[in-house]
């Protein structure tokens, strides 16, 4: 656009110069040259405007668009539109003026009035000197007319001669010369024309002739010679005018005629003038805000770079680079420094980039960590702030972090049981001892769940701000565990220690009624006879409590074989088809055969059963649904009852040995299916159902080996 | 456009006035009598012209402009499958001026002489006939001639020159053509 706005500058500098020189009258420039510069001036004036209106499009497209620095270049614009516009105008109406007040002094009236006195001068002194050549024409005609006629020739001679006159000519009417007589002798005569020799019969007839720039008088008279009145003839004088006279007099005419053309001209002269000046004045102005819109892109291009620059800097692309111009001014240095400045920012940024990079690997490494971490991590200030929480924090706790809670405390609104863990917690941070580690189990209910959990704290020194880091584990099963083992070690012993001395005890009794029996009276008899049945049935009871003793605390050690489960379950219920209550089996549709030890699995689905129908027993129209599920490479079963449903104090240690709602038990049966069904790698739950009943549900591996 | 309906008969009478007026002042020169004398030294062109000046010209001349008249002549052979050519030009030209000096109109000839006229009409009347020096025409078969006589704006001051929109100065006569033997 530049090199655009360059060449319309030159054209029209030509044209201006053109046209300037065309207002000369030159031949160069004609009249269609001036017409044709002047439309081209015109065409031109258009075309600038175009490229103006053009420019200005563009600029405030740019502005709409928001890109850097059309505003800047706008201004700057209009600031060198005004500094040009302002100033040439006042300069384009004074010179208007001037010019108008120019063209109308050349038109003064004293200079008129000078030059018409002037050229009334010259004809006066014309027609001064062509009333003296009549005079001397009359006086010449009348002495030759009267004077005999061989003497005329000499008379006229010698009067022209006496009158200074340059030639004499007498002619007749067919003009024919008669006498003639010159001041130049090798002059050929002129003759009078026709059409004066008629004009002058009756009188003098004159007129002044141009012959190479020198005036002539003419005079022509009528002769009347004595002897022949009725001739026609006529005598013509010819006189020049004298050089300094007609000089001057042709001068005087020449500047009055110049005079009279420009006066004439006066209006045009003036359109003609203002036309150019006012294209002239179009011109530059035009040019000059044209030439305007690239000086500003060069001023405003290297600002409008660093503001794009400073935006991208400020969207965090630090690789942005200003062309260096080589400038060594204000803007260069500016340049250079910014083109420093984000070097220096693209380093630290590259620097801090790969920090962030390797600190996020890190975060993301111990986020990995924690998250399959099988104890729960949280990490708290002294406010008791949660700072960060492992995902197993929250299956443990049953709380989100970012919905529920933020501060531990928040955590009392949610369980009341969590008052215990965080006024612990509270404790130990109150205290100060932060060095120490410490742990303590709590057991919580959460979720109609009774959990064991372990709470070890440990104190982190982070640039002088303790923090904590609260080690969570759900001991729960663990505990369990621990409790069936020490339960196992203790019903081993028991049964150890209590089978032994049964059987002398059952045989020394019976012996002792065998010896005694025929020694006794009837009442004796009869009380020994109750005594030692009781011994003996107590012993019974003993024994078979020492069985499930033993069976609770043998080693575990399975019989696996293959078995269709369907028609497993079938025996099993073929044996309960007399019993009061209904019994219902849900096939499992698979047939594939699963791998058990047949008799303890069997003793599992007795052991429910006979507790389903105990449970049963004042139940109404008293019914067990049983079902086998295949899912998830398990197998699962459900055993669903109508009747009470299990007491909620002893719910949650309804496996432990010894614990029963029946009256008459040994507490062992369910202690004895959670052991079988853990053996099998299966887990079993007893569930409460809200509508009523319960739901023994337990599972087994399918691939279990 | 219905406004432009309601002026119809305006912008018609308008354009035609524009029209005439345009005709009349393209045709203020009207020639005719064309002849053709042969003569010793060739062909003589003669022809009569009616010269018609306005009250503006008047008025420049009682000034002091002189004004002149170029007569174009130009001989053309017909060609029957291309367009004609020149094959003979001449153009003349006289002047009338006013000299003020001498209360009189100077008319310049054709053939170069002053000659002094007391009124206007006296040198109208005198160049009336017009007898232009065609010289020797090498064919006078096939041939056309075509005259005009216009003013000579070019020889104005400058400032008349470039008077734009004025039509007082551009006086000429139509492009009269005519078959070269057919003149008689």
């Amino acid at each position: 656009m530049r090199y655009l706005i360059t060449i319309f500058a030159l054209i029209g500098i030509s044209l201006l110069i053109l046209l300037a020189r065309s207002l000369s009258n030159s031949d160069l420039i004609s009249n269609e040259t001036f017409r044709l510069l002047l439309i081209f001036n015109v065409i031109f004036i258009f075309c600038l405007v175009f490229l103006i209106a053009l420019q200005i499009f563009k600029l405030f497209r740019n502005i709409k668009k928001e890109i850097v620095g059309s505003r800047l270049t706008l201004r700057l614009v209009i600031s060198f539109a005004v500094m040009i516009i302002v100033p040439v105008t006042v300069l384009y109406l004074v010179s208007f003026n001037f010019l108008t007040k120019s063209i109308d002094s050349w038109f003064n009236v004293k200079v008129e009035s000078a030059l018409e006195g002037g050229l009334s001068l010259g004809q006066k002194t014309l027609d001064i000197l062509m009333k003296d050549i009549e005079l001397k024409s009359k006086s010449i005609a009348y002495s030759i007319g009267n004077i005999d006629k061989e003497l005329r020739k000499n008379q006229l001679i010698d009067l022209r001669e006496k009158f200074s006159i340059a030639q004499a000519i007498v002619v007749d009417n067919k003009n024919n010369i008669i006498f003639i007589s010159s001041e130049d002798i090798m002059n050929i005569p002129q003759l009078p024309e026709n059409d004066d020799l008629l004009k002058a019969e009756q009188s003098f007839f004159g007129r002044i002739i141009d012959l190479d720039g020198s005036l002539y008088l003419k005079s022509l008279v009528p002769v009347r010679f004595n002897e022949d009145l009725s001739r026609k003839v006529f005598l013509e004088l010819t006189q020049p005018i004298p050089i300094a006279i007609s000089n001057l007099a042709v001068s005087v005419e020449s500047v009055y005629e110049e005079y009279q053309q420009l006066a004439y001209s006066r209006t045009s002269l003036k359109i003609i003038y203002s036309l150019t000046l006012t294209l002239v004045l179009l011109l530059a102005i035009l040019s000059s805000v044209a030439l305007s819109f690239v000086i500003s892109r060069r001023f405003s291009s290297p600002i409008s770079q660093l503001a794009a620059a400073t935006v991208e800097v400020s969207k965090g692309n630090f690789n942005k680079v200003i062309p260096d111009q080589g400038k060594n001014d204000e803007l260069g240095m500016l340049v250079k420094s910014f083109n420093s400045m984000t070097e220096q920012l693209n380093t630290a940024t590259l620097s801090s980039e790969k920090n962030r990079i390797r600190l996020e690997e890190a975060t993301k490494f111990l986020d990995s960590v924690l998250t399959n971490l099988s104890s729960g991590v949280l990490v708290i200030n002294k406010n008791l702030e949660i700072i960060q929480a492992n995902k197993e924090t929250y299956n443990i706790l049953n709380f989100d972090s970012k919905k529920n809670a933020k501060n531990l405390n928040d955590l009392k609104v949610m369980n009341n049981d969590y008052s215990q863990i965080i006024n612990f917690i509270s404790k130990f941070i109150n205290e100060g001892k932060y060095k120490k580690t410490i742990s303590e189990d709590f057991k919580l209910r959460i979720n109609d769940h009774e959990k064991i959990i372990r709470l070890q704290i440990n104190t982190i020194k982070d640039s002088s701000v303790y923090i904590f880091s609260l080690l969570i584990d759900d001991i729960t099963d663990v505990s369990e565990a621990q409790r069936h083992k020490a339960w196992a070690e203790v019903a081993r012993r028991l049964a150890h220690e209590i089978k032994n001395p049964l059987t002398p005890i059952q045989l020394s009794a019976e012996r002792l009624e065998q010896k005694l029996k025929d020694k006794l009276n009837t009442s004796d008899l009869d009380l020994l006879s109750r005594s030692t049945s009781t011994i003996v049935n107590q012993v019974e009871s003993l024994k078979l409590m020492v069985n499930e003793f033993s069976e609770y605390s043998r080693p575990p050690k399975l019989l696996l074989e293959k078995i269709n489960i369907n028609n497993f379950i079938k025996e099993i219920l073929d044996l309960y088809e007399s019993s009061r209550i209904t019994i219902k089996y849900k096939r499992l549709n698979f047939e594939d055969l699963i791998k058990i030890d047949v008799n303890k699995i069997r003793q599992v689905f007795i052991n429910l059963i006979e507790n389903a129908i105990d449970a049963l027993h004042s139940t109404k129209n008293p019914s067990l649904s049983i079902s086998v599920q295949n899912r998830m490479e398990k197998i699962i079963f459900n055993f669903s009852d109508n009747g009470p449903g299990v007491p909620s104090e002893i719910l949650n240690h309804i496996f432990e040995p010894y614990v029963t709602s029946k009256k008459k038990g040994t507490g062992l049966g369910l202690a004895i299916v959670y052991k079988i069904i853990e053996e099998h790698k299966g887990e079993i739950k007893i569930i409460n159902e809200k509508k009523g009943g319960t739901t023994v549900q337990f599972y087994i591996p399918l691939n279990y080996e | 456009m219905s406004y432009l309906k309601k002026y119809k008969a305006l912008l018609i009478l308008t354009f035609f006035t524009f029209f005439l007026l345009n005709e009349l002042i393209a045709n203020q020169i009207n020639l005719g009598n064309f002849n053709i004398e042969q003569s010793a030294e060739g062909y003589d062109f003669l022809l009569e012209q009616d010269l018609f000046l306005n009250d503006d010209i008047l008025k420049a001349v009682q000034k002091g402009i002189a004004i002149r008249f170029n007569i174009d002549t130009k001989i053309w052979q017909k060609r029957e499958f291309w367009f004609d050519k020149v094959i003979h030009k001449k153009t003349v030209f006289f002047e009338i001026k006013y000299r003020n000096l001498l209360k009189k109109y100077e008319l310049k000839e054709i053939n170069g002489n002053y000659k002094l006229f007391a009124t206007l009409d006296d040198l109208k009347k005198y160049i009336e006939p017009i007898k232009i020096k065609l010289g020797k025409v090498n064919k006078v078969e096939n041939v056309w001639i075509n005259v005009q006589i216009n003013l000579d704006t070019n020889r104005l001051p400058k400032p008349l020159q470039i008077n734009f929109g004025e039509k007082s100065w551009d006086i000429s006569s139509k492009n009269y053509s005519m078959e070269f033997e057919k003149i008689n």
